[in-house]
């Protein structure tokens, strides 16, 4: 019998070695006849309590199995939990997939949707004049391409009608999640019957060729008309705003946001002035395609509202921005934001007003002007809030148009730019009026003051300092009185007016923009595929940053115009004195406390009931 | 459905690190089964212990939007396997009609509750171990030659004799032996190490998650 025992260091070097147990044979000599040591190289894997769970649970693998079809199942359910981070490259920013779109236009369709390559999705004809057939569609030719894929001209055998047939493009049609949005958005978008949309009237979308069959609408897109044309002249472009707004409006009602409204996405009816909005939604489903495959998806960026390329949450005031852009387009022959990059595309439709379509075009109405400029608003809140009053203004806007002796010029619509003229005007008027009121109280209080001591509060405009307890209206002096009925006039007049939602306004759009400056610049800069693309890249980054900056400090000088104009008025209504009424911290009141005090429902502050003010 | 279409976005938006997509997705591999098998073992028929799973994974897939990830709090891991730990020890609970800690309760709840300790949770303790040790076993089984793999599975845990295994495989006991240790030294190894990733102790994780790579004792 053999004494000698392995160390413990031997034995753990044998437990890490990978190789065939074959080579170990001297150990393996060993431990066939050394218990010792067979028990030590166990404890040295693992302890005992080890051995015995690995048993325990590792006996229960049959029992635990679980069915193969469950299995199934919850791996589907997985992929729902688990999906694109890991599965598929992250989703492009939208201002970076835009950009890209427009630098790498179209590269893959142009291979894959040249003259006859896209012919080999087709199945052979059963007439010998047709190029081929997609099930019951006879195919006669190509009507064109875009970024969703190719159009062809078909003609349906059973119905006998000639349609339109969009066939996925096939790094699309590849995609499952593009594939099955593709078909959902056509779907939804065939639930839209009207006059001014496009009707779908079959979806489908099998893997290998999926497609929607659409009416043949028989004419132009708005982008040919005007490219061939030039720009329309107002009637016409406030038939055709009308109509698309309408189109909107129906498909709006049903939650459904087209996302690329662009000229080039409204056919005009040959002969006939109707004009007719066509993919619906569709935009959306080449969201899910990965950038480096499809090359080209929405194609340009102009007509992009400026919440598409930071928010992903769109609702239906995306749809008119981008109507705006396409008036805009109808009236001038251009596109409202213009750059000759993508990139400064987009940064000019985030930070830059459009120069006036009326600059470009001087017959066009002031009145059109601002209902484009309306449209092209920043802010979804600033625009039109829906498609349809849209269309009610233009409605109205027709009919003064046809009949300017009968029918009432519509209310001109105010776009920021005028909005702030007038409220400056009226803030001067509001302001002087302020100082001059204040200086003509200061006086009658004063002269109040000594004769009425007790009800001179009250009777300077029924501020609750009436409801403000025994001490206070005992203690009304001079200094007090004066303070309190100035302070309680000031809100009053301004709490109608936009002077304070003017100054909280440009606080907010302040940080938006800021916000916005940091959403866009990590998106910009990290991803290798736009360093590579060119050095320009970076000259735009700086572009974009300067004229941010410039555009923050007008902001910002313009706020504090405001806010210094704020101050003085403070200063020459409102001289706090050491002697005024009793805050509860001691400290010098300003008006800002005022304010909220006397905002507050009379009873929070008010110790005696019975005279609660009755000014609210 | 319409729960797990909004859950989507807000995940992968959250899950941007790929260390915590990797979490997840093993998070996925190990909670599912075991979550099914708990609600199987508790006597519901197939598809409402699906239904019992989806639900779970829901509910732990939202409390990833709180996630915070501060070093202090511990992992991800730690995290989600807590939150998991008290969802399905609320449902046992309120299965076996005991005073709940709260099934409705909001995931601070759920990631604050004091581990409890009760019937409910020993069992699902027992289970998440026996799930941790399968799932280890699956990942060790590949690094191994099968008949390494086979030294190991038929002398522990089907518990037949060295020298009755050392003839069916063909090799000599002390070849045997040598195989049976080191799959089992890889089995602790996986499995500390997965239960070391999930410890809500931070220290542990790190001090785990590098160095275990080979066991020395």
């Amino acid at each position: 019998m053999n004494v000698k025992h392995y160390h413990d260091f031997e034995l753990s070097n044998f437990l890490l070695d990978d190789s065939p147990p074959a080579n170990d044979s001297a150990l393996q000599q060993h431990l066939e006849n050394c218990v010792v040591c067979q028990q030590q190289f166990a404890e040295l894997a693992a302890a005992e309590v080890w051995w015995t769970k690995a048993a325990t649970h590792l006996s229960t693998m049959e029992q635990a199995k679980i069915p193969a079809d469950i299995i199934a199942q919850l791996s589907n359910s997985a992929a729902i939990f688990v999906p694109s981070s890991l599965a598929r490259p992250s989703k492009p920013h939208p201002i970076q997939r835009a950009a890209l779109d427009c630098e790498n236009r179209r590269p893959s369709l142009a291979t894959s949707t040249s003259d006859t390559a896209w012919q080999h999705i087709l199945d052979p004809p059963t007439h010998p004049e047709m190029l081929g057939r997609i099930d019951q569609f006879e195919i006669e030719g190509k009507i064109g391409s875009g970024g969703m894929g190719i159009v062809l001209k078909g003609f349906d055998r059973n119905l006998n009608r000639a349609v339109a047939i969009k066939v996925l493009a096939p790094h699309l049609a590849s995609n499952g999640t593009a594939r099955q949005r593709f078909a959902r958005e056509a779907q939804a978008a065939a639930a839209v019957v009207h006059p001014n949309v496009v009707p779908i009237y079959a979806v489908k979308s099998c893997e290998t060729r999926p497609y929607i069959v659409m009416q043949l609408v028989s004419g132009h897109s708005l982008q040919t008309l005007v490219q061939e044309k030039g720009p329309l002249n107002v009637k016409e472009i406030v038939r055709i705003g009308i109509q698309v707004a309408d189109g909107l409006a129906a498909a709006h009602q049903q939650g459904l946001i087209h996302r690329d409204i662009k000229p080039a996405n409204i056919l005009i009816e040959q002969d006939v002035s109707r004009v007719m909005i066509t993919d619906f939604g569709l935009a959306r489903a080449t969201d899910d395609a990965g950038i480096t495959q499809s090359g080209w998806i929405t194609g340009t960026p102009h007509y992009m509202s400026p919440e598409q390329s930071s928010v992903e949450n769109l609702d239906c005031r995306t749809d008119l921005f981008s109507l705006g852009g396409l008036l805009y387009f109808l009236a001038t022959g251009r596109e409202p934001f213009r750059g000759e990059k993508p990139f400064a595309v987009i940064q000019k439709i985030i930070t830059e007003p459009p120069i006036s379509p009326r600059e470009l075009n001087s017959d066009l109405p002031a009145m059109i002007s601002d209902v484009i400029e309306r449209l092209l608003e920043k802010k979804p809140d600033d625009r039109f809030q829906s498609a349809s009053a849209v269309r009610q203004w233009l409605e109205n806007y027709l009919a003064y148009l046809q009949q300017p002796m009968s029918v009432p010029r519509p209310q001109r619509v105010l776009t920021r730019r005028r909005r702030r003229n007038r409220n400056w005007k009226l803030t001067s008027i509001v302001g002087s009026a302020v100082m001059l009121a204040t200086a003509a109280i200061w006086f009658r209080v004063s002269a109040l003051n000594v004769e009425y001591p007790n009800s001179a509060s009250v009777l300077a405009f029924g501020s609750n300092s009436a409801g403000r307890g025994p001490e206070s209206s005992n203690s009304l002096n001079s200094g007090a009185s004066e303070f309190e009925s100035s302070s309680a006039f000031l809100p009053g007049l301004f709490e109608d007016e936009t002077y304070f939602r003017e100054v909280e306004d440009l606080d907010r759009q302040i940080s938006n923009l800021e916000q916005r400056v940091q959403e866009s610049v990590p998106f910009a800069i990290p991803n290798p595929v736009v360093i590579e693309s060119s050095d320009q890249v970076f000259g735009e980054i700086q572009d974009l940053q300067s004229i941010t900056t410039r555009w923050l400090e007008e902001e910002s000088l313009e706020h504090d115009r405001l806010q210094r104009l704020l101050d003085a008025q403070r200063d020459q209504g409102i001289q706090p004195e050491d002697d005024v009424p009793d805050t509860s911290d001691g400290q010098t009141p300003n008006a800002a406390d005022f304010v909220a005090e006397w905002r507050k429902p009379s009873g929070a502050s008010s110790e005696d009931p019975t005279r609660t003010s009755g000014f609210e | 459905m319409s729960d797990l279409s909004t859950t989507r976005p807000s995940l992968i938006l959250r899950l941007r690190h790929p260390d915590d997509a990797t979490a997840w997705q093993e998070f996925v591999e190990i909670y599912q089964p075991l979550v099914f098998r708990i609600a199987k073992a508790k006597g519901l028929q197939n598809a409402d212990a699906l239904d019992m799973t989806q639900e779970v994974l829901v509910r732990v897939s939202r409390a990833v939007n709180e996630w915070d990830p501060d070093p202090d709090r511990g992992t991800f891991r730690g995290w989600i396997s807590q939150i998991a730990r008290n969802l399905v020890i609320d449902y046992l609970r309120a299965k076996n009609n005991r005073p709940q800690t709260g099934n409705d309760s909001t995931i601070r709840q759920l990631i604050e509750q004091v581990p409890v300790d009760c019937a409910e949770s020993q069992f699902y303790d027992l289970e998440h171990e026996r799930q941790v040790f399968l799932w280890a076993s699956e990942r060790v089984k590949n690094q191994f030659q099968p008949s390494t793999w086979e030294a190991f599975w038929r002398t522990s845990v089907q518990q037949h004799s060295v020298e009755r295994v050392a003839a069916e495989l063909l090799l000599t006991p002390g070849a045997i032996y040598i195989a049976r240790s080191r799959v089992m030294a890889r089995l602790k190894q996986t499995v500390l190490q997965f239960a070391s990733s999930e410890s809500h102790d931070p220290t542990v994780a790190s001090r785990h998650s590098g160095s275990i790579n080979r066991n020395k004792p």
